[in-house]
């Protein structure tokens, strides 16, 4: 049946059961109305009024009977019945408490955990974005294709100029850098997320202010007064909130803009600032960054058709080929979702397979309902009700448990939604998280799902337990037989998905602490890091020095037994700087090899703890007019002077030429706790000449003082050293490290929570199996006692059915967990996706844990007394 | 063949369908309709009438909507729904085919 008849069909069923007085009301309405119409008629034809009443309604025959006829037609019957039903379930369920509670419990974990994942994924990955038409909101994308870079990556400067140059072919384009910023208007100053964007930012967006205006065409070109526009935010708490804001000052890193407009309160940036400037792209020859862009498309205008013009436009050398650069279009919110989608997507499946043990589970409990309500279904048939009818009454059961279970579990989702997104976004795993609530959709979800729920977990067992209800009593026992066969099935069903998530979730541990043992290099404890970037207004690398060295002297007088220094790239810090650079001894550097090349202070390695192993570190004798000087890492060294000293020796890379090697260090984690030691080459920070790689400086302090005492110690300092200066980010170097592994926690908590159900629920079945066996077999039981069975016979006897379901289960669900754990593949470190001894240690779990549910229901099989056994019947 | 009633139920809706293909109508309308185009061959009884169109409705071919008449007072109007369309297609291929093939048998010559 097609898809829109569906819908009528969905809707007038709904009238029959909740609009039946209005139904009823409108067909005599329509009725009387006929009749009137037909008097009307024959009237006119010349026929007595009396006369054509009786005519009218005898043409009708029994009005009663018509209305009768029509309220069939209308599918009253059904919603009666099925009201009928209803109404009993809640009764017999209300009468079985236990079953209800545990039924509706199982489902309310199944079903909830899967709403809360809908609200999520829905909310993050699905949900359109808050501008006016966002579909037509494109970021564009454009790299060379060697680079081996995935993701949303941007244009570079040259390419955005060339593209905003000629963006009326497809749209209107925009882009922005970030900076967090002190922003002042008065008082002390706070760090707060500053936008600088190209003038066409909010009207590529389609946003409009609240107060004021946005930016037009010639604001941040030289000449033209400083404005600023703010956040709804920024203008209730720092700008206090008044109506008369517009020309107000606002100072940004030390300079003044005048407020021009503020966003209403629903705007939010994509990348979430708090106040924009106008800012104008500029090209440095020298230097190429990617910048986010954005684009509405024309209408009209299609994503290829974008990334096609964007493709023309990118700037190459005279040899290269257009073929050697891919443009994309790609929706905006691939921007926000970025990394965090793939575990997402895991995240979903692992649900799935939980609401699938849910299902199985469920369906087991409604089996052993159906074979317990026999007599009833019996005497039922036997006074003419037809299979279809029985079936229908034990789904409206089975359904009204799901919806119960729906109704516990949408709960569930309310609670634990906002709590995971938290502890995601925080981290990053989580993107969009104003986008995501539990709201009326995932309702609709949940009642969806729930309901489909009800028939799926209720449809074999009623099916089942409505088999051969006509047939003798004599065939009482193949037809329990079956239904235990098919409770079983069940049992190992959950037994095998149950092992597809508890191995994810192993592999997902041994990956972990293989993360949390990878050797550092350096030594974090009691290292503090503050890290800030200095404002445009430091132009000079002598100015830069001056801050550097002075923010240095006053940390090491102002904090007790303590060794600072500054680095340009913290480790694992998310920054770093990688290039080539040549040998002077005239050999070639092998192909492909880079080096990262962190900038730093002379006690850099004693702060850190790096080891130094040959030479010497720097000291405040490297100067800017002394010999340029470089420290490089031990694998760098092994690498380039197998069988030399490494100091001595002399190498020249970027402007610095003839750099002689003065000491070997340590190799240290830089980037990630996933990639390998980086070779690295270390310049002192004094010989460094180009400011804009001292822009962003961490400082680091070794102390023994408690964190306490030392953290606003360095704020202290600093801000002694430059008072307008955005306060830095202070953190521990362990939480450094923290932030590494904190992803990775998040996924592998998420996983082993999941598992951890999926076993629990498991486990409840296999009791109920077992426990339901053991209750159903007492009288044999007792009659085996009586006839001299040793206790042990009956242990093997429970036992043995256990192990049967458990190993079958096992190996079923290993089988499964080879297959479906390669998609766990990127996320793994150091752990293959079939790695043995989590395959092991999974399959011994739950062996262990089956034998443990196994234990209640063998205890009551061997205490079954013989006599009161045998006299139950 | 064997059930005349099915049949008789049958053409009842695949005409009411045709009717309500040409415009939305109440049900008076629709057998004064009826009766009209067919030449009052065909006057479906009103009790027969009603029933069928709550049925139509109840399968979704058809839809109803309470609007003033055209003496103003509030009527119950039926319409075509789009499947109800591509139904009343199905139905009258079907017919003119069952209808041709026993015009075919009860014209052959008696020899």
């Amino acid at each position: 049946m097609a898809a829109d008849r569906w819908f009528y069909v969905l809707r007038m069923r709904l009238r029959s059961i909740v609009g039946r007085t209005r139904v009823d009301q409108e067909l005599d309405d329509e009725l009387a109305l006929h009749v009137e119409r037909t008097i009307d008629e024959l009237v006119r034809q010349g026929v007595p009024a009396d006369e054509a009443r009786r005519r009218a309604l005898a043409g009708l025959g029994s009005v009663t009977a018509r209305i009768e006829e029509c309220r069939e037609a209308r599918g009253f019957r059904w919603a009666r019945e099925t009201m009928r039903d209803a109404r009993i379930a809640c009764r017999a369920l209300a009468r079985r408490p236990g079953f209800t509670t545990i039924a509706v419990t199982v489902l309310a974990l199944g079903i909830g955990s899967t709403s809360a994942m809908f609200s999520v994924v829905y909310g993050a990955l699905l949900r359109p974005l808050p501008y006016p038409q966002a579909n037509r909101l494109v970021v564009l994308s454009s790299i060379q294709r060697n680079w081996r870079i995935t993701g949303v990556i941007g244009l570079i400067e040259a390419h955005y100029v060339n593209v905003s140059a000629h963006d009326q072919l497809f749209g209107s384009v925009a882009t922005w850098t970030t900076s967090r910023s002190a922003v002042r208007t008065g008082g002390e100053a706070t760090a707060l997320f500053v936008e600088h964007v190209t003038p066409a930012f909010f009207s590529v967006l389609d946003v409009s202010p609240a107060l004021g205006r946005t930016f037009v065409k010639d604001d941040g070109q030289s000449g033209r007064d400083a404005v600023a526009v703010v956040s709804d935010h920024v203008w209730r708490e720092v700008l206090g909130g008044k109506p008369n804001v517009i020309g107000a000052s606002i100072v940004v890193d030390g300079k003044s803009y005048a407020v021009v407009g503020v966003m209403p309160a629903s705007f939010r940036s994509p990348q979430g600032g708090d106040v924009w400037v106008p800012w104008t792209v500029t090209v440095d020859p020298h230097n190429a960054t990617f910048l986010p862009v954005i684009a509405r498309l024309k209408p009209g205008i299609s994503a290829a058709q974008a990334a096609a013009e964007v493709q023309t436009l990118a700037p190459r050398d005279p040899d290269e080929a257009e073929s050697d650069w891919r443009s994309d279009a790609l929706p905006l919110s691939d921007l926000l979702v970025g990394p965090t989608r793939p575990p997402l997507l895991i995240f979903s499946a692992a649900i799935g397979l939980v609401l699938l043990v849910a299902c199985a589970n469920a369906a087991g409990l409604f089996l052993a309902r159906g074979a317990e309500r026999d007599a009833e279904l019996r005497i039922r048939a036997a006074l003419g009700a037809g299979r279809m009818r029985l079936v229908r009454h034990l789904l409206v059961e089975s359904c009204l448990v799901a919806l119960a279970g729906g109704a516990a579990g949408v709960l569930l989702a309310y609670l634990a939604v906002p709590a995971v997104v938290a502890a995601g976004a925080q981290i990053g795993a989580i993107p969009r998280v104003q986008d995501i609530h539990v709201d009326g959709l995932a309702l609709a979800f949940t009642f969806v799902v729930a309901a489909a729920v009800g028939v799926i977990s209720g449809l074999a067992p009623a099916l089942r337990a409505t088999g051969d209800l006509r047939a003798s009593a004599a065939s009482d026992r193949t037809t329990t037989g079956r239904q235990e066969r098919l409770r079983g099935a069940l049992t190992v069903a959950e037994i095998a998905l149950s092992i597809v998530l508890l191995t994810g979730a192993g592999l997902m541990i041994r990956s972990f602490v293989h993360l949390e043992h990878v050797s550092l290099g350096f030594r974090p404890d009691h290292v503090l890091t503050a890290t800030l970037d200095l404002p445009s207004h430091y132009d000079t690398t002598t100015e830069m020095h001056a801050f550097n060295d002075d923010v240095l002297d006053r940390l090491t007088e102002r904090v007790e037994t303590s060794v600072a220094a500054s680095v340009d790239s913290l480790p694992l810090g998310g920054n770093w700087r990688t290039g080539d650079f040549t040998l002077d001894d005239g050999r070639t550097v092998p192909a492909g090899l880079m080096a990262d090349k962190p900038l730093v202070s002379g006690d850099y390695f004693r702060a850190m703890g790096i080891e130094v192993l040959r030479g010497r570190t720097f000291t405040r004798g490297d100067r800017e007019n002394s010999p340029g000087v470089v420290i490089v890492s031990q694998s760098l060294a092994r690498t380039l002077w197998p069988d030399e000293d490494a100091v001595g020796q002399r190498i020249t890379m970027d402007r610095h030429e003839h750099l002689t090697v003065v000491g070997v260090v340590d190799d240290v984690q830089q980037k990630g706790l996933r990639d390998p030691k980086s070779k690295a080459i270390y310049q002192p920070y004094a010989q460094i000449s180009d400011p804009a790689w001292l822009r962003h400086v961490t400082f680091v302090v070794r102390s023994t003082a408690d964190a306490a005492v030392v953290a606003p110690a360095i704020r202290d300092a600093i801000r002694s050293v430059d008072a307008d200066l955005a306060p830095p980010t202070v953190m521990a170097m362990s939480d450094v490290i923290v932030q590494q592994t904190a992803t990775p926690r998040f996924q592998m908590s998420l996983l082993v929570a999941f598992a951890a159900m999926a076993l629990a629920l498991t486990i409840v079945g296999l009791y109920g199996v077992l426990a339901h066996a053991v209750s159903r077999r007492t009288r044999e039981f007792g009659v085996r006692m009586a006839l001299g069975a040793a206790p042990r016979h009956i242990v093997s006897l429970v036992l043995g059915r256990a192990l049967r379901l458990t190993v079958i289960g096992v190996i079923i669900g290993t089988a499964g967990a080879l297959l479906a754990s390669r998609v766990l593949a990127a996320f793994l470190f150091d752990v293959t996706p079939t790695d043995p001894i989590t395959f092991a240690a999974v399959a011994v779990l739950v062996a262990v844990t089956a034998l443990a549910a196994a234990i209640v229901p063998v205890r009551r099989a061997t205490h079954v007394d013989p006599t009161t056994a045998l006299r139950a019947e | 063949m064997s059930k005349p009633a099915d049949l008789m139920q049958g053409t009842l809706d695949l005409l009411i369908l045709k009717i309500l293909a040409i415009e939305p109508l109440h049900g008076w309308a629709i057998g004064q309709r009826l009766k009209q185009v067919s030449g009052d061959v065909l006057q479906v009884s009103d009790g027969s009438l009603y029933p069928a169109l709550h049925k139509l409705e109840q399968q979704g071919w058809i839809t109803a909507e309470w609007r003033p008449s055209e003496n103003n007072r509030r009527a119950k109007f039926y319409a075509l729904t789009r499947p109800g369309r591509r139904q009343l297609e199905r139905e009258s291929q079907n017919w003119t085919r069952v209808a041709g093939a026993i015009t075919h048998v009860v014209t052959l010559k008696e020899t």
